[in-house]
Formats: C-alpha cells, sequence, structure tokens
C-alpha cells in the first residue's frame, strides 16, 4: 500500500534550512513512540523486543523522512512498519528460541492488576485476533483502517475482531473462575 | 460469560495502553540518528560484507542440525572478529542500550533495505512470468506487476495452504546467496489459478525510492516437471529449494510425497543437496486416538499426536468437527456442517515425543441425535504442519497418518 500525499509543506521561508527536518523528527518521534511501542509490546508480550522492533521501524522513518513526513500520516506509515516487523518476528521467534537456546529470555514483568489478566489473555489468542484487537481497543483504529493497514477486506477485520473479543472473554472468564476457587 | 460490550473493551484496553506506555524505555531519538547515519557511512562494500555476517551467523547456528557440506562451525569465531567497535561512531554506540550477547546481530549493521515478510504484503513487485513463453497461466497470475497478497493460511479458520485467489508472498528468508556475499532477501511468492499453486524464488531488495524490486530470479516452479514448494536458507550459503515430486496443497495424500532439496548460489548451477541438507522441520506427524468408557456413562477420548519422524516439528495445528450432538466438554466443537475451524496450533515436538489431548463427552440418547447421525455421531479431525511458518523447511511428507476420527454407534449407547 501506497501511503497517500498529504498536504504541502510551509514555504521554505518559513523552515529553518536543514535543522527543520531534524526537529520534525524529533518532535514525530516523541510524539508517538511510546504509544507505538506500548502497543507493540502487548503484541509481543516482550518489552525489550518491542523497543527494538519500533526502534527500527523509526530508523527506517528517518532514513526515508524526505518522503514520509509528506505521507498525510507518517504515524500510520511507522506503525505498519513497526507492526509489520513484529509480525515477523513472532513467525520466526518459536523455531529461533527452541533451537538457539543461547540466551535466557528474560520477560519482563506484566503491568499489575487486571491488566495482568488482560495481557495474559492478550498472549493465549491468535496472532491475527490479537492484532485486530490491540489495534482497535490500543491504537483506536476503525475497522476500515486496520483493514487498510493489514491489506484484508474490512470484513475480515470484523470476523477477526469478534473472533479475538470472544477469545479474551472465555480466557478472562478461566482466569476469574480460577481466582475465585 | 458473555462477550464483554465495546466500551468495556475500550476502557480496559486505555488502562492497559497508559500502563504499556508508562512501561516501555524507547532511547533516545539521538540513537535513532545515529543508527541512521551509521548505515549510510557503512553501506559500502566492505561493510556490507561485515553485515552479512553478523546477520547470517544466528540463522546459521540454528540450522546446525546438517551434515556434511551443508554443516556450519560455531557462528562464535565468525562473529567475535567483527565486534570492533567503529571508531568514527563510538561516541554514538555509547548513548545507545547494553546490545545482545556476542554472535547477536547488530541493528547498527543491519542491512536495511532487505524487507521483511510484511514489508512485502501489499508490495507491488514485477515479477517473472509464472508461464514463461506467455502462456495461460499468467492471466489468471499476473506478474507485471503483482500486488502480493498475504499468503499466510488462517489456522484459525482451518487453512493450512492457500486458496484461489491473488498473488501469494508466502515465505521470506534473508541468507546469503554467495560465499562472502551479503545477506539478500529471497521470497517464495505463488499463485493458484486453479487447483494447483505454482511457486516462484525472486530475491527481493529495495528499489531506493521506499518500494521493492526483483534483482534476481531464482527458481521458477511449475505443477508437473518442479513443483516449487518451500524455500529455507542453506547453512552455509545459497538457498535450499523444497521440490516436491508431486504438487501438494495439504489435502489427503494416500501416500507419502517425497522431495527433493536443491540448493540455489548466484552463478551457480542448482545443487542437489538432498542428502547433505539439514531436515530440521521435515518430520511426520501422526494421530492416534483411542476411546475408554466410563462406569458413569461418560466417555473420555485420547487423542495421542506422535513425532513420528527424524526430526523436530517446528509447528502444525488441528481442525476437528464433529455431528450435532458430538458436545465435548473441554471446547466447543465446531459442527461438521460448517466451514472447517482449526482447535488448536503447537508450536514444536522433539523427534519421537508426543502431546496428548484429553476430551471428554457424554453421548446422548441415540432417540436424540439430529437426522443426519442415523448410522452414528462422529468426530472428525486432521493434523497439518504450519507451512512457511519459519525460515526452515515446514513440511510433513506423510498426511495419510494424520486424521482421526471417533464414531459413536446406537449400539454403543443402547
Amino acid at each position: 500500500m501506497t501511503p497517500t500525499r498529504g498536504t504541502r509543506h510551509p514555504p521554505a521561508a518559513e523552515q529553518p534550512l536543514l535543522l527543520r527536518p531534524t526537529l520534525e523528527f524529533d518532535d514525530f518521534y516523541a510524539a508517538n513512540v511510546r504509544t507505538i511501542t506500548g502497543q507493540i509490546f502487548a503484541y509481543t508480550g516482550d518489552r525489550a523486543e518491542a523497543e527494538d522492533l519500533v526502534a527500527e521501524a523509526f530508523c527506517r522513518a528517518l532514513a526515508r523522512w524526505h518522503k514520509v513526513q509528506d505521507y498525510e500520516n507518517p504515524t500510520a506509515w511507522v506503525r505498519r512498519v513497526a507492526w509489520n516487523l513484529a509480525t515477523s518476528h513472532l513467525r520466526r521467534r518459536t523455531v529461533a528460541q527452541r533451537f538457539l537456546k543461547r540466551q535466557q529470555e528474560v520477560h519482563e514483568p506484566p503491568p499489575d492488576g487486571d491488566r495482568v489478566d488482560l495481557m495474559r489473555a492478550l498472549a493465549g489468542i491468535g496472532e491475527r485476533h490479537r492484532k485486530a484487537v490491540i489495534l482497535r481497543y490500543m491504537a483506536g483504529l476503525t475497522v476500515a483502517e486496520i483493514a487498510h493497514q493489514e491489506g484484508v477486506p474490512e470484513a475480515t477485520v470484523r470476523s477477526w475482531l469478534a473472533r479475538g473479543k470472544a477469545a479474551l472473554a472465555g480466557r478472562l472468564a478461566v482466569h476469574d473462575e480460577m481466582e475465585e476457587r | 460469560m458473555s462477550t464483554p460490550d465495546d466500551t468495556q473493551f475500550e476502557a480496559a484496553f486505555a488502562d492497559l495502553a497508559h500502563a504499556a506506555e508508562l512501561m516501555v524505555d524507547p532511547v533516545d531519538s539521538a540513537v535513532i540518528h545515529g543508527r541512521v547515519r551509521r548505515r549510510r557511512t557503512t553501506r559500502g562494500a566492505l561493510a556490507a560484507g561485515l553485515a552479512a555476517l553478523l546477520v547470517a551467523a544466528p540463522a546459521v547456528w540454528w540450522l546446525q542440525e546438517s551434515n556434511g557440506d551443508e554443516n556450519d562451525p560455531p557462528p562464535a569465531e565468525e562473529t567475535t572478529a567483527t565486534a570492533t567497535p567503529d571508531p568514527t561512531t563510538a561516541d554514538e554506540s555509547a548513548a545507545e542500550p547494553e546490545g545482545g550477547p556476542d554472535g547477536q546481530a547488530s541493528e547498527d549493521v543491519e542491512d536495511p533495505v532487505l524487507p521483511a515478510f510484511g514489508d512485502l504484503v501489499g508490495a507491488e513487485l514485477e515479477l517473472p512470468e509464472f508461464q514463461p513463453d506467455g502462456g495461460s497461466l499468467n492471466d489468471a497470475c499476473p506478474s507485471g506487476p503483482a500486488t502480493l497478497a498475504d499468503g499466510t493460511p488462517e489456522w484459525e479458520d482451518g487453512q493450512w495452504y492457500m486458496h484461489e485467489g491473488p498473488v501469494w508472498v508466502l515465505k521470506v528468508v534473508h541468507t546469503k546467496l554467495e560465499e562472502g556475499g551479503p545477506t539478500r532477501a529471497v521470497a517464495l511468492i505463488g499463485c493458484m489459478p486453479v487447483e494447483t499453486m505454482v511457486r516462484q524464488a525472486v530475491v527481493v531488495a529495495g528499489d531506493g525510492a521506499g518500494g521493492w524490486e526483483v534483482t534476481e530470479e531464482v527458481a521458477l516452479g511449475d505443477t508437473s516437471d518442479f513443483p516449487l514448494f518451500d524455500i529455507a536458507p542453506a547453512a552455509t550459503a545459497g538457498v535450499l529449494l523444497m521440490v516436491t515430486d508431486t504438487e501438494t496443497t495439504g489435502m489427503y495424500e494416500p501416500v507419502p510425497v517425497d522431495y527433493r532439496i536443491m540448493r540455489y548460489r548466484t552463478g551457480s548451477d542448482l545443487e542437489d543437496v538432498t542428502g547433505e541438507a539439514y531436515l530440521l522441520g521435515v518430520t511426520d506427524i501422526e494421530a492416534s486416538v483411542e476411546v475408554t468408557e466410563g462406569e458413569d456413562g461418560t466417555w473420555r477420548i485420547e487423542l495421542t499426536l506422535t513425532n513420528a519422524g527424524d526430526h523436530e516439528a517446528v509447528g502444525f495445528q488441528m481442525t476437528a468437527c464433529g455431528s450435532d450432538s458430538f458436545v465435548l466438554e473441554e471446547f466447543d466443537l465446531p459442527p461438521c456442517t460448517a466451514d472447517s475451524e482449526g482447535v488448536a496450533v503447537y508450536e514444536g515436538l522433539a523427534a519421537g515425543e508426543s502431546v496428548v489431548e484429553e476430551w471428554t463427552f457424554t453421548p446422548p440418547p441415540s432417540q436424540e441425535w439430529s437426522g443426519d447421525e442415523d448410522s452414528g455421531m462422529y468426530l472428525l479431525g486432521d493434523v497439518r504442519p504450519t507451512t512457511y511458518s519459519a525460515e526452515v523447511f515446514v513440511y510433513d511428507p506423510d498426511l495419510s497418518n494424520n486424521g482421526f476420527r471417533v464414531d459413536v454407534t446406537p449400539e454403543d449407547v443402547a
């Protein structure tokens, strides 16, 4: 998918030449990095991994910043790159972890309280369902925006969301029952 | 428990989002600037060689279930030599977080123009024609350009192969294609105009304008003479091609479908390395089921999934369905009259090991069975490898022993 071009930049006279792009990227980075990293963290369940993946996504954005900054929604571009990297990484991680065994995996403690259950429940549902639910409820994307990002029909996204929510509800119910015993 | 409404989900996830944002500790933007600067300055030939070594070494290590020509030395020897910091970037390196253990790929020298799988989903690529010389296959499988769709089967929907449809990107592996050469991205692309899929493998790289382009043709499969099925990085250099004896789509096969493994290296002829290549992920999953009737009227189903092959199973998935009255206590068994649904996915199983599923059900009196259960209640299931889910081959040559079935006749419950 090619991001659409957006509004024109201010006239050159308004921009401090040379410094302006750097400042823009830094502002853009500061405004988005925590939000996107939080979403990828919820998706992968590994904080350090999420930080690395999102850093890589921002590196790619900076390398193409002269183009990305002109996109209508640079945040959507970086978010998509980060999610693509995370998806690709998750697909290979299982195999790599099983066979490498060269380092002790360090799991960050999950958030406290009820969020523990939600993180656990998220980890237990299908990859696509998890992605759809996080994009919808953590990133606040609409069904159409998720469909655009993932390159699938909106009906598919609605199906993922319905299944994901049902799976989450089931897993949260199991946790509730276990705690009540 | 009923599914919470949107408001409840929004509240719970807003809380989680807030907590997650506070927990993460992203690097300073100066580090991002430093990394990009270094990548630009180390894009020369020497740096590309080093990058290839660093990126390739970890992948090589976990491909050590190989022998002969495909066997590699431990990666430490290769990687320690590259750990010397670049003196021109020492100040920037200091601002970065602690790196991984020796031998880990370093982001600082990773070639940023190699596409990952997700990068190619939705991308437009000028591909070689799926059928040379302008055959009719090309009408159904556009190649100039093709817009690539995500070819990952939805295990939740019981898919284990892609259906007819667009041109799929099935897999992307990163590997060196020649000794000492740079790391390259090789993509497996498939198109299924009718009932069989034709696949091709191509090298893809950044086109310099934010897009992707094919820079090298690796192999073009066809459904008869060269049924290219899968790709994997070679342990030393090159990409391995799994070519099956006949085209396979994961449907029931009464006899094993054998394969050969060819190695492609840039500038060399394809080499048959079936006898030497590592076979991690190529194995035989076997399903068997045992039913015991309890005194209290409950029945116990014990399903055993065994890795009966010689190598580790990377991953496999299970579908199951039942007739109307076949109700399991453990989970909602999808009805066989509806679309197929996956019920479980497994991440790996060592050779010789088994995983056992235990399910319980209580057959209702036969007079309560539905009309299509006149001859009995039934449960059906199948197990298949999660094809293309890992960089290694993921293949089960013998699908004849992957199904399971439980039948309950009216006499059984009389």
